[in-house]
């Protein structure tokens, strides 16, 4: 296969789950629990769709794709997006917003580290821009993490439901590309999914073990019933349902064996994709070739 | 929940302005949020917050590029529209042209900029 | 000095131009008439977020997705704006939301009525922002400095607004037959509550004129918007549903067709289409995010 395609699929990757991540931002955009996070909040959402732009042009002007922006974000089939699945969840509420927000973006912030010394010029310099904006979602992050890990146990509550929740399919940002192993031998992709996974997962780890959240690792899913105690609800414990592919190994945090929300990277996607993508391009294809 | 002063400087030689406040539980927070409240479209280089009723001054440390965005913010600038007073003449001949102009009692051209001038002026000379 | 000798000094130096800062003393009728009026005005801007922000989602092309984005984060921005201004004249913003989502106080009329096309987007866009800018405008003129001074912040970005808005507009109109109609029945739908924005005919003695709070009168303003917009719908091939309206050279004024003011009332009061399920939203929203304010506040807030 000629190595073009497989630069696509990496372009792909990454501006589809800005993309849709940052379409699902922007609908907090006018009614976000506080007035001055909405305006913060609002410009990450459109950072994200700002960096989806600026990839799908360099997949056009590199050739790799000959339909314009527009096109590739709103005229594709439902098969043919590569985001993850985390990023077409529903926003839920705010604690799971925040959730993903701080994991996607510690996520992306071990990806884009590594593409900024691609092979690929071109690549590396939108990189390396994006980065620069990056460096507010992340601050950003950390300053609701520590004011929700330290705060009133019911905010600690919401962001750990989140954090749980959200985890299996975090870990899936780093689900390997097809024909990835040529984009890693040529330097295009720096470092293979697999080392970027177990880089986020040790920095994450000892994050959360800081904050003593480290036990969202270990729970999957929805949280079990909530009991009383003296210092605010707390859920009941539970039998120990782990998440997806990861495990503790000599102390350390690992990625073994498949993924929670496989197959967004080969165009497979959630029951939550097809109403997102109906809503997202109905009336750009319902007026083909129309000026707005 | 507290208020904040915000601050800032348009060009790095100024003094502190006084921009407007927001609402926030600490400095840290506070910081965050003045950025994308008063500073979103480039409105300074350097920004900082005070607690209502206290004197410590707290500045951020972003690089002065940074605030506002780095990547193509083009669709929110006034520049990038300053094309569309011609395009609107434009698209008003075309269709002068298909005979679509609809033709009822208008005020004679050029009262809209007259009321404008006249009302700039009762505002100078107030 | 007595109350009343204090007020009449107060109006006096309002008479002869003078300005009102924050801090000044001022009567307590005035302070109130300020409060109120721009407590709408900052409620008007959280909720005409609502039918714009639905369209976000469904933008269609990137560049308008992160335009249209950007514009209603603007919105929050200039209530943000006129929170504060609103909070320094004595009421919180806590009381000023929970006020707004249970039905308790007002916002404008156009707000309260649905959104069906991206014609309706560019509606909004350019002549309600259009309508908004004329009000906005003249409020530079008000006696009070602090809203004054939220003016000049708000005016300058609601430009860039209109200018967007007319880019959308000139599109549709430039664009397919479906898209020219789109806008024309856009237009047609929303033309009466536009009429209705500008207020109904002003009684004597308005209290907000009194105070020089507002500076214009609601025919005047509604006339200017006319002067402003009327030509170029009409430049564009696209007409206004109001036999009625044209210019009138003899008393160089436009003239047009009052509209039914029941309606107007009816939806100022909470009744329009969409005041119930706007509201409830945002009830919903403020009820069940009490969590992230204590966070804020740092102690639990009161039921």
């Amino acid at each position: 296969m000629p190595e073009e395609d497989h630069r696509l699929t990496l372009l792909l990757a990454l501006a589809d789950d800005e993309l849709i991540l940052g379409h699902r931002h922007s609908e907090w955009t006018g009614w976000a629990p506080h007035m001055e996070e909405d305006l913060a909040f609002s410009s990450i959402a459109q950072d994200e769709m700002a960096h989806a732009r600026l990839l799908y042009r360099l997949a056009h002007e590199s050739g790799l794709a000959e339909r314009d922006e527009d096109a590739m974000a709103l005229g594709r089939e439902p098969q043919k997006y590569l985001n993850a699945w985390l990023c077409e969840r529903p926003n839920r509420d705010w604690g799971f917003t925040l959730a993903r927000q701080f994991l996607y973006d510690t996520a992306d912030a071990v990806r884009l580290e590594a593409l900024a010394e691609s092979s690929w010029q071109g690549l590396a310099e939108v990189v390396r821009v994006m980065q620069l904006e990056e460096k507010y979602h992340l601050d950003h992050a950390r300053q609701w993490f520590s004011k929700l890990a330290d705060g009133p146990a019911e905010g600690r509550q919401r962001f750990s439901d989140g954090l749980a929740s959200a985890i299996g399919e975090a870990m899936a940002l780093f689900e390997p590309l097809p024909h990835e192993d040529g984009l890693v031998a040529e330097g295009v992709l720096p470092r293979a999914n697999e080392q970027l996974l177990a880089e986020w997962l040790g920095r994450l780890g000892e994050e959360l073990e800081s904050a003593s959240l480290d036990f969202v690792l270990t729970r999957h899913g929805a949280t079990a019933e909530m009991v009383p105690t003296s210092s605010g609800d707390m859920p009941a414990p539970s039998e120990d349902l782990t998440v997806p592919g990861l495990s503790r190994r000599d102390d350390r945090w690992v990625h073994e064996g498949g993924f929670a929300g496989a197959g967004g990277r080969r165009g497979r996607h959630s029951e939550d994709f097809v109403p997102l993508w109906e809503e997202m391009t109905g009336l750009y294809r319902a007026h083909p070739g129309a000026r707005w | 929940m507290p208020v904040w002063d915000v601050f800032g400087k348009r060009t790095a030689g100024d003094d502190w302005t006084l921009v407007g406040g927001i609402k926030a539980p600490d400095a840290e927070m506070a910081l965050i949020l003045a950025r994308e409240t008063h500073f979103r479209h480039k409105e300074g280089v350097a920004y900082a917050v005070r607690h209502r009723g206290e004197k410590e001054l707290h500045p951020g440390t972003d690089d002065p590029e940074l605030i506002g965005g780095v990547t193509d913010r083009s669709y929110r600038r006034q520049e990038a529209y300053a094309g569309v007073g011609a395009k609107h003449k434009r698209i008003s001949k075309l269709m002068a042209e298909r005979g679509l102009v609809i033709d009822r009692p208008r005020p004679p051209v050029g009262r809209a900029a007259a009321e404008r001038e006249r009302k700039a002026k009762e505002r100078a000379g107030a | 000095m007595t109350y009343e000798e204090k007020v009449a000094e107060f109006k006096g130096r309002l008479d002869a131009g003078e300005k009102i800062e924050a801090g000044d003393w001022m009567p307590d009728e005035y302070r109130l008439s300020a409060l109120k009026f721009i407590e709408m005005h900052a409620n008007s801007e959280v909720m005409g977020a609502l039918p714009e922000r639905e369209w976000i989602p469904r933008a269609p092309t990137l560049k308008r997705k992160l335009s249209l984005t950007a514009k209603v984060q603007d919105e929050v921005g200039h209530g943000q704006i006129l929170y504060r201004v609103a909070e320094d004249l004595g009421k919180s913003r806590e009381q000023m939301f929970d006020d707004l989502v249970n039905g308790r106080t007002k916002f404008h009329n156009v707000f309260h009525y649905p959104t069906f096309t991206w014609g309706d987007v560019a509606v909004i866009g350019w002549l309600i922002d259009g309508a908004a800018l004329v009000n906005q405008k003249a409020l530079l003129d008000s006696s009070y400095l602090p809203y004054v001074r939220a003016m000049r912040r708000i005016c300058p970005e609601e430009s860039l607004h209109l200018r967007h808005g007319e880019e959308l507009v000139l599109e549709l109109v430039s664009g397919t037959d479906e898209q020219r109609q789109m806008f024309q029945d856009a237009v047609n739908r929303w033309w009466q509550p536009i009429m209705h924005f500008f207020g109904p005919p002003s009684k004597k003695k308005d209290m907000l004129i009194y105070w020089g709070i507002k500076t214009r009168t609601n025919e005047s303003l509604r006339d200017e918007f006319f002067t402003t917009y009327v030509p170029k719908l009409w430049d564009l091939g696209i007409s206004v549903p109001d036999d009625g309206l044209a210019w009138n050279e003899q008393k160089g004024e436009w003239d047009w067709s009052e509209p039914d003011w029941d309606e107007f009332w009816q939806v100022v009061r909470g009744n329009g289409p969409m005041t119930h399920v706007r509201l409830a939203y945002r009830k919903a929203m403020w009820d069940t995010h009490a969590w992230v304010r204590e966070v804020f506040a740092g102690v639990p807030e009161a039921a």
